[in-house]
């Protein structure tokens, strides 16, 4: 697969994504809030569907998006809106369905992750940046960039020195 | 995937905070070695060094061999493996799902400008 996407990583729990969109940032964060268009573009693999989403589009609001696989296995994620800035950001938890394949929501894995994602208008383009966080907690998060990048260097240090 | 929860996490951290641990974790980067063996440079005794290495173990830095009486440390790579796992299927997950978001992003352009040409 080509990655399109400029990619950061700010620490090795999160991912950061960049794009620019050919698109106006109303008709960009229209696209990717509104269940009926979530339905036509998300795909993270070749012949993957969405047979169900439910976006609640407001603070402590759900959503739930499933996707299903052409041999018949769900992903279904789902989270809660945190922030709701329309239409330039929004802020959300992410977590997957143990099982996935029913139509109301169902138990989670329980490890949720958060998203951050920036609509930012750039004329009749739109900079869009997605952050994935690998830990909603802000307090474990916090310690955790802290942490993992000071591990991360120190660890790579050591075996350039050792 | 193993998640590491924050108690987990403060270990680790409170395991990094000490510059004779980063030490002995720089020597075990060369490989497995013996508790007598990572004691040799550090002018401490040995009780000392196996004090710093319990911190180590506990917090999953570390994983100890014992064969007889000899306790062999050897360098825990698998939670920086398992972050880098966790980035990197994401990683996949979003490009593909935005190569298709902007794909349809296009396909709404056009409609529109369609529809403003019709009015």
């Amino acid at each position: 697969m080509t990655i399109n996407s400029e990619v950061r990583k700010p620490d090795d729990a999160t991912l950061v994504l960049t794009r620019m969109l050919n698109a106006p940032q109303e008709r960009a964060f229209k696209a990717w809030t509104s269940p009926e268009h979530i339905k036509h573009w998300m795909q993270p693999e070749p012949g993957m569907v969405v047979p169900f989403a439910v976006m609640d589009l407001r603070v402590g609001g759900k959503f739930r998006i499933q996707m299903q696989k052409p041999d018949g296995e769900f992903f279904t994620a789902v989270g809660e809106f945190r922030e709701v800035t329309i239409p330039e950001r929004l802020v959300y938890t992410w977590d997957w369905e143990k099982d996935g394949s029913g139509t109301e929501f169902g138990e989670v894995e329980g490890k949720p992750t958060l998203i951050t994602v920036e609509f930012l208008k750039r004329g009749e383009r739109t900079e869009f940046v997605l952050t994935h966080t690998r830990f909603a907690k802000p307090e474990s998060r916090d310690s955790h960039i802290v942490g993992w990048s000071r591990i991360a260097e120190n660890l790579a240090t050591f075996v350039e020195h050792a | 995937m193993v998640e590491y929860e924050s108690e987990a996490l403060d270990r680790t951290f409170g395991a990094l905070a000490d510059p004779t641990r980063r030490r002995i974790l720089a020597q075990l980067a060369n490989g497995e070695e013996c508790v007598t063996e990572l004691a040799r440079p550090y002018a401490i005794s040995l009780a000392a060094v196996s004090k710093h290495l319990i911190v180590l173990e506990k917090a999953g830095l570390v994983r100890r061999r014992r064969d007889g009486r000899v306790h062999s440390l050897k360098l825990e790579t698998k939670p920086m493996q398992d972050a880098q796992a966790w980035i990197d299927r994401y990683r996949k997950f979003w490009d593909a799902n935005l190569d298709q978001f902007e794909k349809y992003l296009d396909q709404l352009n056009t409609k529109e400008n369609t529809q403003d040409d019709h009015q």
